[in-house]
């Protein structure tokens, strides 16, 4: 891809890479400062990038640099250590933080594909012929990734909550 | 016998992953209607996949517990005026430093060896000469000290 097309592709790009950094990392600033590192390290090999590739490399770079982000600041993605037997009783915005922490550990053991098929069919509301043009996956693969990742995604959590996920909902 | 069980097991795991892949288009509003009629038709009726539905369903609920967040506004802005200020045109000469240092050293190589296999030529024809000069030095005092004797 041509440097030319640098800024579209930051204009495209900014809003939704954000708002998945943010599943990763929770700050606000943090997630401008790891977006940044990304578009910078995008900058210059972006002529190595082919158009169609785009999308899955952003994705798969914020994912790394998120984790590596943390790391470098060696700040743990930690499941909430709570009693989720009360967690009816919680206030909507405790709720909500319990929630976004338990997302955030969850993704980050998540393989980087498969916490892109999450974002994009979950929080993006795509179709699967959407998710198919935008990554290049097949649609059975993208299936067939995502019956995956939602397994797996499951069994991250029970191991967390004695095998009852229905506790935390 | 062995193989028979095999078969039936990977008979299963099909099976169970095209459950597995059933549940998960209906609940991603990718099933067809004829797709959604069987889902709909076997949770009423089938306990174990009824219950696989709801192993389905719980992760489903969880992940859209968190919705996406507003965007700042001027966010797309702030990151193409980092990204300006971080990748700004390096100057002239350390853009093409590596390619100058790299010419300068082929030049350099280039003059060594040019020069080391010329002083190798110089150098045997000199001691051709030098041979030759001794011999021609050498016979012209035999010749003299014959020359001497003879007379």
């Amino acid at each position: 891809m041509k440097r030319d097309n640098f800024e579209r592709v930051v204009k495209d790009f900014t809003p939704k890479l954000y708002n998945y950094i943010l599943k990763f990392v929770g700050q606000r600033e943090d997630a401008e400062d790891v977006l940044q590192s990304v578009f910078i390290a995008f900058y210059d090999k972006m002529e190595g990038v082919d158009t169609d590739k785009v999308s899955p490399y952003l994705y798969r770079a914020c994912h790394n640099n998120s984790l590596d982000y943390l790391k470098k600041r060696k700040r743990e993605i930690s499941f909430p250590n709570l009693d989720f037997s009360n967690i009816a009783d919680l206030g909507s915005e405790e709720k909500e933080d319990i929630y976004k922490d338990i997302i955030k550990y969850a993704m980050a053991e998540l393989p980087a594909k498969m916490s892109l098929l999450i974002e994009l069919k979950i929080y993006q509301k795509k179709s699967y012929k959407e998710i198919s043009e935008e990554t290049g996956y097949s649609i059975k693969a993208i299936e067939s990734q995502l019956v995956r990742a939602k397994k797996k995604l499951r069994k991250i959590i029970e191991k967390r909550v004695k095998d009852d996920l229905g506790i935390i909902l | 016998m062995i193989w028979e069980s095999f078969y039936k097991l990977l008979l299963n795991l099909g099976g169970s992953m095209k459950v597995e892949r059933l549940i998960n288009r209906y609940l991603d509003g990718e099933a067809n209607p004829q797709e959604r009629k069987e889902v709909e038709e076997r949770l009423a009726k089938d306990q174990e996949f009824a219950s696989l539905f709801n192993r389905f369903e719980e992760v489903e609920k969880l992940l859209q517990k968190v919705e996406n967040n507003l965007v700042p506004e001027d966010i797309t802005r702030r990151v193409l005026n980092s990204v300006k200020y971080q990748t700004k045109p390096r100057p002239f000469f350390i853009r093409y430093a590596p390619a100058l240092v790299g010419s300068l050293m082929s030049f350099a190589l280039g003059i060594f060896f040019t020069t080391s296999v010329f002083t190798t030529q110089d150098d045997n024809l000199a001691n051709q000469n030098t041979y030759s000069t001794d011999l021609y030095s050498t016979l012209e005092i035999e010749d003299v000290i014959n020359y001497y004797y003879d007379n």
